[in-house]
């Protein structure tokens, strides 16, 4: 039982990273940021769409796998979760704070950028 | 878990801290002031006062906490 239980949690961890390192920006959030299905997951989602800025995001509502192993990624116990240039940022009371500070549009901006120079790269 | 018993664990950690608590019963906003957090970066405070209630929250004593931490005005 162990150790079928440990190869699917692998498996989900991986799905998590490669999401994580090929999105400059991703929410991991309840619902959509259309359609959110929680207090917090909406107003951190409201933040980042308020940025203007391109953002990812992942409704841990329509995965259950990614619902259950995503507080072990980086021992984060709650949603929102957010993920910049691969880093976690924080849930809905940082992004509020980056968001008030202007920081988290810098944060956004920067992370697309970087991404967008890599990408040019791998086409060249 | 009362606001009162909410400052005392934090102040068990962080000596220094102020703490204001507002909202009610198993959910509650706390605002922590220390100078633990001076040059640290949000997540890292955030952790610290989490990882306080971590039993709390996992036990269902508290519900849900939300946290604002600041570093003392210099």
């Amino acid at each position: 039982m162990s150790n079928e239980n440990k190869t699917q949690e692998q498996e989900v961890l991986e799905r998590i990273d490669s999401q994580v390192k090929n999105n400059p920006v991703v929410i991991y959030m309840k619902g959509t940021p259309q359609m959110p299905s929680c207090g917090f997951s909406s107003r951190a989602a409201q933040a980042l769409l308020e940025t203007g800025e391109k953002f990812a995001f992942v409704n841990v509502l329509a995965d259950p796998l990614i619902f259950e192993y995503l507080p072990k990624y980086q021992d984060w116990p709650t949603f929102p979760q957010l993920y910049i240039d691969g880093e976690l940022q924080g849930g809905c009371d940082i992004t509020l704070e980056l968001a008030e500070s202007g920081e988290l549009k810098k944060m956004m901006s920067d992370a697309n950028a970087k991404h967008a120079e890599k990408q040019g790269e791998a086409d060249a | 878990m009362s606001p009162e018993k909410i400052r005392e664990l934090i102040k068990a950690e962080l000596p220094d801290a102020q703490v204001t608590t507002s909202g009610e019963d198993c959910n509650f906003t706390i605002e922590v002031t220390s100078e633990a957090f001076i040059g640290k970066p949000p997540i890292q405070c955030h952790r610290m006062i989490n990882d306080i209630f971590k039993p709390y929250l996992e036990s269902g004593e508290l519900h849900a906490l939300s946290i604002k931490t600041k570093a003392p005005e210099a």
